[in-house]
C-alpha cells in the first residue's frame, strides 16, 4: 500500500474510486461461516433456505473459516465455546466481520442474571460489527442486520491516506 | 483454413517474433475465453441451486448496483474541487459511460439478475488474506493449485472449438488429454498432504482413490471412441462423426446417426463416461472429497482467498473439458455445442452423495465391467467388418453399416419421442401438479 499512497498523495479521489469498487465486490459477496449454537440458528438456517434466501445477496455458507467473510454468532455462548469461537474467528482470513445475533450472543439473554456457565456478550472475545437484538430475531431481522452491515462495508477504505 | 502461422507470415511477421505470436495468442484466446465462461458458469450455477431449491438466487449484484454505481462515485468525486487530473479524467470516461451503463443494467437485470456475481466473488478473493498456516509444507501448500489448474487447463489446447479455431491438433490428442486431466490428482494430493490437516488428507486420500478408479471407465470409453473412429486426434474424431472425409457420400455426410452416440457400444458407453466424468470432477453425487458434513471441505479446507479461487476454478475448468470431451466423442463434436454442463449441475443439485463403498462398487462392478463388454464387441465387430468387406466389398459394406446405424438411431429418437409423450400415470400427474404449485403464495407476505 505504501507506493500507492505515495503516488495518490495529491490525488486521493483515484483511491475513493479504487475503494468504491473494492467495497461493492466486498459487500456483494459476504460469504458466512456455517456456525450456530442454540435457537438462533434455527432462525440462521431458514435465512438460508428457500423462503427468505440470503443467496439473493451473494451470501453463501461456508464450512471452513478459511474461506468465510462473516462470522454470525447466532446462540449462547458459554465460557467454555468462547475460546473455540475466538479460535474460529483467528483462523477466518481479513476482511473478516462478525454479527453478532440474538440477546444471547449481545449480552447473555436470558443467562445474564444467575447462570454460572454463559458469556455475557460474545464481545467480550472478538470485535462485533452488527448486533441484532431479538430471542431470537426473525430472519427478516438478520437480513436488516447484514444491510447494516454491508452500509459499513460500503464506508470502509482500504488505500488510507496519511495525514 | 492458413494456420496463425502461415497468416503472420502473409503480414509480414518473420522469424522467432511470428513463431512467439503464432503460440503465445491462441494460447492467451483459449484460457481468457473459457475463464470467462468458468466465472459466468458459477453464476450459472448459483441460479440453477436456486431454481431447484425454489429460491431466487442471486439478483442484487446487477451492472447498475456494481459498476453503476461505481461510475456514479467516480463521476460525484471527479466533480469535488481537491480533484486531480487523473481523478477529473476518470469523472469524464465514467459521465460518458453511464447512459451505456444505464442500458446494459436495464437489457441484463432483466435477461440475468445478479450476473456480476462472478466479479464480485473473484474481486473479493483477490482482496482476501493469503493464510499459509505454520505447520503446513509450504511450498507444496503454494503450489497445489495451480497444479491442479494447470492440468485442467492444459486440456484446453487440444479440444476443437471449430474446424477453423483450435490450438493445436495432435495425432495424440485423447492420450493426451487423458493424461494431462489425471495429474490433477496430483494437486489434489500435495493440496490434501501438505495442509497438515487430518480433514483434508482424508480428502485428497479419498479424491486419489476415486480419480484413480475413475480413470478405468473414462479410458475404456476413449479406447472405443479411438477404436470407432480410427483416429486420436479430437478433430479427426469430429470428421469422422461429420463424414468430413474424402470421398463420403450422401448416406455418410454429417447426419444425426453418423454421431458416435448412435453406435450400439458407444450408445451404452456414453452414460458410463458421464459418470465417470462426474467422479472425475469431484461432483455430487461423487464429492466424497469435499464432503462438507464429514470433511468440513475436504482437501482445500486450509485454503483462503486466491488459492482457493484457483481451486475453485480449477473444477469448473474440468467440467468445462470433461463436456467437450464428451461432446466431441459421442455427439459430433463442435457441430453440436450441447450443455452437458448443465445436466451436471441438475445432478449436483438433485442427487445426494453416496458412500465411499457404493462409490466404488459402481466403478469397479459395474462401469468397468460394462466398459470392457463394449471394447471387446467393439474389437469383434471391426474384425468382422473387415471379413465382410471381403466378402462383399467396401461400397455394399459401407451402405450395410449405415442402414443399421439408421435403424439404431430411429429406434432410440422412437423411443425418446414416445417417453416425452406417454400418457402419465396417477401418481405422476400429482407430482407434476405439486412441481407446478408456487412454493410461496402470491400476496403472501415475505
Amino acid at each position: 500500500m505504501g507506493v500507492l499512497q505515495h503516488f495518490f498523495e495529491h490525488d486521493n479521489v483515484v483511491c475513493t474510486n479504487v475503494d468504491t469498487l473494492l467495497n461493492l465486490s466486498k459487500e456483494n459477496s459476504l460469504w458466512y461461516l456455517l456456525f450456530a449454537t442454540a435457537c438462533c440458528g434455527i432462525e440462521l438456517m431458514q435465512t438460508g433456505a428457500s423462503r427468505f434466501d440470503v443467496d439473493r445477496f451473494g451470501m453463501i455458507p461456508r464450512s471452513t473459516p478459511r474461506q468465510a467473510d462473516l462470522m454470525i454468532v447466532a446462540g449462547t455462548i458459554t465460557h467454555k465455546m468462547a475460546s473455540r469461537v475466538k479460535r474460529l474467528y483467528e483462523q477466518m482470513p481479513e476482511p473478516k466481520w462478525v454479527i453478532s445475533m440474538g440477546s444471547c450472543a449481545n449480552a447473555g439473554g436470558p443467562f445474564c442474571k444467575y447462570s454460572y456457565s454463559v458469556l455475557r456478550g460474545i464481545d467480550k472475545y472478538i470485535p462485533v460489527d452488527v448486533y441484532i437484538p431479538g430471542c431470537p430475531p426473525r430472519p427478516e431481522a438478520l437480513i436488516e442486520g447484514v444491510f447494516k452491515l454491508r452500509e459499513k462495508i460500503h464506508r470502509e477504505t482500504v488505500l488510507r491516506k496519511e495525514g | 483454413m492458413p494456420t496463425l502461422y502461415q497468416a503472420l507470415n502473409s503480414w509480414g511477421v518473420h522469424g522467432w517474433p511470428a513463431d512467439v505470436l503464432a503460440v503465445v495468442v491462441p494460447c492467451l484466446i483459449v484460457v481468457v475465453v473459457v475463464l470467462t465462461i468458468v466465472g459466468f458458469s458459477t453464476y450459472v450455477e448459483r441460479k440453477v441451486a436456486a431454481d431447484i431449491q425454489r429460491r431466487i438466487g442471486p439478483n442484487q449484484c446487477n451492472v447498475g448496483p456494481f459498476f453503476g454505481e461505481f461510475a456514479r462515485v467516480a463521476v460525484r468525486n471527479g466533480a469535488s474541487p481537491n480533484a486531480g487530473f487523473s481523478g477529473r479524467a476518470m469523472a469524464a470516461v465514467c459521465k460518458a459511460l453511464l447512459p451505456l451503463l444505464n442500458a446494459a443494467d436495464r437489457i441484463l437485470s432483466r435477461l440475468a439478475p445478479g450476473v456480476l456475481i462472478f466479479m464480485a466473488d473473484g474481486l473479493k478473493l483477490i482482496l482476501k488474506e493469503d493464510i499459509i498456516p505454520d505447520a503446513t509444507d509450504k511450498p507444496l501448500f503454494r503450489a497445489a493449485p495451480y497444479v491442479v489448474l494447470a492440468s485442467a487447463v492444459g486440456a484446453l489446447a487440444v479440444l476443437p472449438y471449430s474446424d477453423a479455431w483450435y490450438v493445436a491438433d495432435f495425432n495424440i490428442g485423447v492420450f493426451y488429454i487423458a493424461a494431462i486431466t489425471s495429474l490433477e490428482v496430483l494437486g489434489i494430493l500435495m493440496a490434501g498432504w501438505a495442509s497438515n490437516n487430518k480433514w483434508a488428507l482424508l480428502g485428497g486420500m479419498r479424491s486419489a482413490a476415486q480419480i484413480v478408479s475413475y480413470e478405468v471407465p473414462v479410458g475404456l470409453a476413449l479406447a472405443t471412441g479411438i477404436l470407432i473412429c480410427g483416429t486420436m486426434s479430437m478433430q479427426g474424431m469430429t470428421y469422422d462423426q461429420l463424414g468430413l472425409r474424402p470421398g463420403s457420400t450422401w448416406y455418410s455426410d454429417g447426419w444425426l446417426w453418423q454421431w458416435n452416440i448412435f453406435h450400439p457400444a458407444m450408445f451404452v458407453l456414453a452414460p458410463v463416461y458421464f459418470l465417470a466424468a462426474l467422479a472425475e470432477c469431484n461432483r455430487t453425487p461423487f464429492d466424497i472429497p469435499e464432503a462438507e458434513s464429514e470433511l468440513v471441505s475436504g482437501y482445500h479446507i486450509e485454503y483462503s482467498g486466491m488459492r482457493f479461487a484457483i481451486f475453485f476454478m480449477a473444477e469448473y475448468t474440468m467440467m468445462c473439458v470433461t463436456s467437450a470431451i464428451a461432446v466431441t466423442l459421442f455427439l459430433g463434436g463442435w457441430s453440436t455445442g450441447i450443455g452437458l454442463i448443465l445436466l451436471m449441475m441438475w445432478i449436483r443439485w438433485t442427487l445426494p452423495r453416496f458412500r465411499v463403498d457404493q462409490m466404488m462398487t459402481l466403478c469397479w462392478k459395474k462401469l468397468i465391467p460394462v466398459g470392457v463388454a463394449c471394447f471387446l464387441a467393439v474389437c469383434v465387430w471391426l474384425i468382422v467388418r473387415m471379413v465382410c468387406a471381403n466378402r462383399i466389398g467396401e461400397v455394399a459394406l459401407e451402405r450395410t453399416t449405415f442402414w443399421l446405424r439408421a435403424c439404431f438411431a430411429g429406434v432410440v429418437l422412437g423411443w425418446l419421442v414416445w417417453y416425452f409423450r406417454r400418457p402419465l400415470t396417477p401418481a405422476e400427474q400429482a407430482q407434476r401438479e405439486l412441481i407446478a404449485r408456487p412454493s410461496v403464495p402470491s400476496g403472501a407476505p415475505l
